[in-house]
């Protein structure tokens, strides 16, 4: 369940660091607005480590179009994956193989 | 004297399966005093059959379908689900002891399941006191000699309850066919009186009265 | 109830599924709203493509670059932010479109719920399944790279080898005697025109049944998002050749989903594909019929005298089986409830919806079940 939930938003993090297709060197003008660039460093630095391997995949798959936004297919994947498993986790609770009935008052 | 660890389930043939453990008649191997009612689908479960059953002296009811999200007929499942809650017309009468009723859904593989559910509630029930209506109303031997007979004989159990709906209907003077038919409608906790042509208005009604309680 | 190795297989991923997801997220429950959901998706992601597609192959707008088919595609992928995505998870939704049909198809059939009160649902579901086949193979003549010529070149040449009225089929396909800028445009057409029609098809699906289940859980439909945005990322879409009318294309990559078809096509010759198409298409719209008919239903009988009209029945009859009529002259009541014997399945829903004993499985009478009960009640005493 935690691990799930984690998940999510590991993956949702995730979302916007692909969308700068895996490069924060150069962060929009959005984040300056904002003044959230430490926000976009920091998304640099936890994903970075994972964008070489992320392009020599989409390289060797000839992917066409900007890379970055097929990471965000995958992060978007994950983020759901986790909450759906979330989901599903909180809402078997009600899921009944025996049933007794409530008392009449 | 009636046993009072008589446990009648009634079955869905589709949902855990049970030949291995059941004799022809109905009776349970492994399982002692819980008897086997096989029907085509869980929906074909009346509230009157399980009161009938506790009627006729069995001291607990299990009623056993498919998984809810499966059903080979669509939604039998389903609708005795909400029909034994209360959530759906007919339901059961509100005399009925709720804790003596208990239902289970398991797909065909879970005899295992369906086995150690039943010998729980068994004992669940052996532990309880006797059911206080059942001697009253179970005593005859019920022989039954035409198909007619066990349809009039736990109707006519049930005037004296039908008697209090049928002395506040203005109905009141009516031929003792139509006693029962009353009896048979007082059955249906949600339509508690009323007169037919009125019925389908009521039971909304007091459906809805139900639901804010 | 005889079990055979098929419906053990599914019996058994059915109970592993329930103890995995528990029943109420088994993918099993929902192999019929899946597809509902994938349509959804292929309906957003559609219309996301159709904004910016092009439609000729020719220069669209006498610009300096050639602006047809082939290079709108080649736009939206590039250029349009998520273009690439958005193309990518409109193929393999496609195909996991198919994939879901596939899955539902062979779990009513193995499960024994296809046949005689469902043929309706059966037989539609057979043109549903055809009519997604070909949108997908229309979808894939919208590329225009050079698979898109050969495909359309090979359909062509199967259209135009039936009898009679092969040459009209061609001109209709191809919208013109040639390949021509009509001719996307009306691939376009038929693309998105019959996924249109695919709503109707579904409302005959279904029309025999009460409360349809078309919605499968979100947790549900999360899993099959991530599992088509996973497929995007490990097999992108990839560059292809624009189509070249003087060329001659003689190969390409199938895919298994939609192209197979031409796979047949291209080892069978136009004759032995056609057969082919009409055998494998007869077959399974027979399925339902030869042999398998071991008893036919006895549908339930109102007993017209002791109804009330009260419908509860009519509510809950999940095969629409039963019809509430004006009750006859002289009854006290209102509404008379009939059964209509083509659609009822023997089900006994009904039974348990009446608390006035008025209808009945002939084969099992209520009454006979409450006297078995009272008789298994009282054999412990005797």
């Amino acid at each position: 369940m935690a691990a799930a939930i984690g998940l999510c938003l590991w993956a949702s993090a995730m979302m916007p660091w692909a969308e700068l297709d895996m490069n924060v060197d150069n962060l929009p003008h959005t984040f300056k607005l904002l003044h959230i660039e430490p926000v976009g460093k920091a998304l640099g630095e936890i994903y970075g480590g994972s964008a070489d391997k992320h392009k020599t995949h989409l390289e060797s798959q000839k992917a066409e179009g900007k890379k970055g936004e097929y990471v965000y297919s995958l992060a978007i994947g994950l983020a759901l994956l986790g909450a759906a498993i979330a989901i599903a986790a909180i809402g078997s609770a009600d899921d009944e193989e025996k049933m007794t009935l409530p008392e009449k008052k | 004297m009636t046993d009072q660890k008589t446990v009648i389930t009634l079955l869905c043939e589709r949902a855990a399966d049970v030949d291995g453990i059941c004799d022809k008649a109905g009776n349970c191997t492994t399982v002692d005093g819980l008897k086997v009612v096989k029907l085509p689908c869980s929906g074909m479960v009346q509230p009157l059959m399980i009161e009938g059953a506790f009627k006729a002296g069995a001291s607990g009811v299990i009623v056993t379908g498919c998984q809810i999200g499966d059903c080979y007929y669509r939604e039998g499942n389903r609708m005795i689900r909400e029909r034994l809650l209360g959530e759906r017309t007919p339901g059961l009468k509100k005399t009925v002891e709720r804790r003596r009723v208990l239902a289970l859904w398991l797909s065909r593989l879970q005899r295992g399941k369906f086995e150690a559910e039943a010998k729980e509630f068994v004992a669940y029930i052996k532990g309880l006191e006797p059911l206080a209506a059942a001697p009253a109303a179970a005593p005859k031997p019920a022989p039954a000699a035409k198909p007619a007979a066990p349809a009039v004989a736990p109707s006519e159990d049930k005037k004296e309850d039908a008697k209090a709906a049928i002395e506040s209907k203005p109905t009141a003077e009516t031929t003792p066919a139509d006693a029962d038919k009353a009896a048979e409608a007082k059955v249906d906790a949600a339509t508690t009186s009323g007169d037919k042509p009125a019925e389908e208005k009521k039971a909304e009604e007091s459906k809805a009265e139900e639901k804010k309680d | 109830m005889k079990t055979n190795i098929w419906t053990q297989i599914f019996l058994v991923t059915e109970d592993l599924l329930n103890k995995i997801s528990t029943s109420k997220y088994n993918p099993l429950y929902y192999h019929g709203a899946l597809p509902q959901f994938i349509m959804y998706i292929l309906f957003l992601s559609g219309l996301l493509l159709f904004a910016y597609y092009v439609p000729t192959i020719d220069n669209a707008y006498f610009s300096k670059n050639l602006v047809n088919a082939y290079t709108s595609v080649a736009y939206i992928t590039n250029d349009i932010p998520f273009g690439a995505v958005i193309r990518a998870v409109h193929r393999y939704a496609g195909d996991a479109m198919v994939v879901a049909i596939l899955i539902h198809m062979v779990r009513v059939w193995f499960t024994d719920r296809y046949r005689q009160y469902r043929w309706v649902q059966w037989e539609s579901g057979i043109v549903l399944l055809l009519m997604v086949l070909f949108i997908g193979q229309t979808g894939y003549y919208l590329i225009w790279d050079e698979r898109s010529l050969l495909l359309t070149r090979m359909t062509v040449s199967a259209l135009e080898v039936v009898p009679v009225i092969g040459e009209p089929l061609r001109n209709w396909f191809l919208n013109g005697r040639t390949i021509s800028n009509l001719t996307l445009s009306n691939f376009l057409f038929i693309h998105i025109g019959l996924s249109f029609s695919l709503l109707f098809a579904l409302w005959i699906h279904y029309v025999r049944m009460s409360r349809p289940v078309i919605t499968p859980p979100p947790a549900l439909n999360y899993i099959l998002m991530t599992i088509i945005f996973a497929v995007v990322y490990f097999f992108p879409i990839t560059a292809t050749k624009i189509a070249d009318l003087n060329s001659q294309p003689t190969s390409m990559d199938i895919d298994v989903f939609f192209l197979l078809p031409y796979a047949v096509l291209g080892a069978l010759g136009t004759t032995g594909f056609w057969i082919s198409m009409i055998l494998i298409t007869a077959a399974l719209c027979l399925i339902p019929y030869p042999f398998t008919n071991k008893k036919p239903v006895e549908s339930a009988e109102v007993v017209d005298s002791k109804c009330t009209g009260c419908s509860f029945c009519f509510k809950d009859c999940p095969f629409q089986a039963i019809e509430m009529v004006p009750a006859p002259a002289g009854s006290r009541f209102k509404l008379l409830a009939t059964v209509k014997p083509y659609r009822c399945s023997g089900c006994g829903v009904c039974v348990g919806a009446c608390a006035f004993d008025a209808i009945d499985l002939p084969n099992l009478l209520d009454s006979d079940v409450n006297e078995k009960i009272k008789q298994l009640a009282n054999s412990q005493s005797a």
